[in-house]
């Protein structure tokens, strides 16, 4: 069963409609996602604080770069924050968990095969981890790890338009108190059923094939091509 | 025992559970004739002569044991989680086992995770068999979940060899490889090396068994999925010789 949260307005419940919707085509998919991004963005930078000139870092996954992570940066900027205190991060993450050619589950590991990674300082920054979902939150927690490495972040918020129930308190366990005091979490909906590892309703499916994106591991986001050609120029 | 198989190349059996009067793990090096047992002990009051010196007893009859199995060099630990009470058992070692007797601190954790976090010494052994050069505490926690993985999928016992290869039956692979990197270098064709330092923005290096690459801005890294030694290298390279990348650009879709 679904639970919709207060950030939910009407808008964005018909998004993760659209989502959920398996006869959603590729491109109306990736719309609903980049405006769940900017959605979740305007939650977001309602509860910075104006005076407080924190950078923002918004780290997300390969999939999630072009659509929801775009959404969000683009969110940010509507809400009126400058470009050079937008910083982003992306990252290619593999989920393994079992050896080659056995049949059982023997660890759950998300490690990092390449990244994307603009200068930032976390120490002084408001850090956005990004998921289309978060169930297992193993990839999240590898990323935001990955980013922060022992230094605790001003604030910590953790964006997804849908999350499993539990994942919030799955994701804080992982960190020390110090740095999971700090998590604000920003969702439209929480779900409760699965159907094997898929969330459901969920985001309607495997975010990669919804969004036409089965190659994922070459696949070179826009957002990561325009923005390191900015950095160069 | 893998950082030390990986730094030293002696290789280590681990048993867990073992037969023996000292049995919780025992480790045997067969080729240098060494074995080393412990015993572990979370309780809070340990003692060498509690319950008619339960313990001083079996410490020596571990080691008559495996002088007899033609052990050359016997050590015997007991092992707690607490530093204080090791300190303890140190200074009232009975004279009859001293000579190859000792108490030794480890911490115990569960989860086991949060260990990594509060002892470096423990990260830093498992970041060096990363994959990565500077392996962060994330890569680290990594390697000690597929580890343990590893082993729990080959206990009660196996060589630390084999638990490492085992290991790294994994796509993508994070363990390091047990060769050396000059002779993983050696698996990149010059060919290949050619048209790879003639593309503009790249940056690449072969550690621990691996081709790690950067873009000239340094905000693009990465670490190829499989090492240099395998098929799957192989096939990258040819990739290489077909398309002769040029840029930083054109190559990136590759790795």
């Amino acid at each position: 069963m679904r639970q919709f949260t207060d950030f939910a307005s009407d808008a964005s419940k018909t998004m993760l409609s659209v989502l959920a919707d398996k006869l959603s085509s590729e491109s109306v998919y990736r719309d609903a996602m980049y405006a769940l991004g900017k959605d979740l963005a305007a939650r977001m930078a309602a509860q910075l604080v104006p005076t407080k000139m924190l950078d923002v870092c918004v780290a997300c996954t390969v999939e999630d770069a072009d659509f929801l992570a775009s959404g969000i940066v683009a969110g940010f900027r509507d809400a009126g924050l400058a470009d050079d205190r937008l910083k982003l991060a992306c990252f290619w993450n593999k989920r393994v968990k079992r050896f080659d050619g056995t049949e059982d589950d023997s660890f759950d590991v998300a490690p990092i095969v390449k990244e994307y990674r603009e200068p930032m300082d976390v120490r002084h920054s408001v850090v956005v981890v990004v998921k289309s979902i978060i169930s297992g939150a193993c990839v999240v927690k590898t990323n935001l790890s990955s980013l922060i490495d022992d230094i605790e972040p001003e604030r910590v918020f953790v964006a997804a338009p849908v999350m499993y129930k539990g994942s919030r308190e799955r994701l804080a366990s992982e960190f020390a108190p110090d740095v999971a005091n700090r998590f604000e979490f920003f969702t439209f909906a929480i779900d409760d059923q699965k159907s094997g590892e898929i969330v459901e309703p969920g985001i309607g499916g495997s975010v990669y094939s919804r969004l036409g994106l089965e190659e994922k591991d070459a696949y070179v986001p826009n957002i990561v091509k325009v923005r390191r050609e900015a950095l160069t120029a | 025992m893998a950082r030390k198989l990986l730094e030293t190349g002696v290789d280590s059996e681990v048993e867990w559970q073992a037969d023996g009067f000292v049995d919780d793990v025992v480790v045997r090096r067969t080729a240098v004739a060494d074995l080393k047992a412990y015993q572990l002990k979370n309780a809070e009051s340990v003692s060498w002569t509690a319950k008619n010196g339960q313990i001083a007893s079996d410490f020596a009859d571990q080691y008559k044991l495996s002088t007899h199995e033609g052990f050359k060099r016997v050590r015997v630990r007991l092992v707690c989680n607490d530093d204080a009470v090791r300190e303890a058992l140190c200074a009232a070692v009975p004279e009859t086992i001293a000579d190859y007797s000792k108490a030794l601190y480890f911490p115990y954790s569960e989860p086991y995770l949060p260990m990594l976090g509060k002892f470096s010494w423990m990260r830093e052994d498992f970041a060096y068999v990363s994959n990565r050069e500077n392996a962060k505490r994330t890569e680290a926690e990594q390697v000690a979940g597929v580890l343990i993985g590893a082993w729990c999928s080959l206990a009660p016992k196996a060589m630390v060899s084999d638990v490492l290869n085992f290991a790294r039956q994994m796509s993508p692979t994070i363990i390091r490889s047990l060769a050396s990197d000059a002779d993983a270098v050696a698996q990149l064709s010059q060919e290949a090396r050619d048209v790879l330092d003639n593309v503009e923005g790249l940056t690449y290096t072969v550690k621990r068994g691996f081709f790690a690459w950067s873009d000239a801005t340094g905000t693009t890294t990465g670490v190829l999925p499989y090492d240099c030694f395998s098929t799957s290298f192989q096939k990258f390279q040819r990739r290489i010789l077909e398309k002769k990348p040029r840029s930083f650009s054109e190559l990136e879709e590759m790795l």
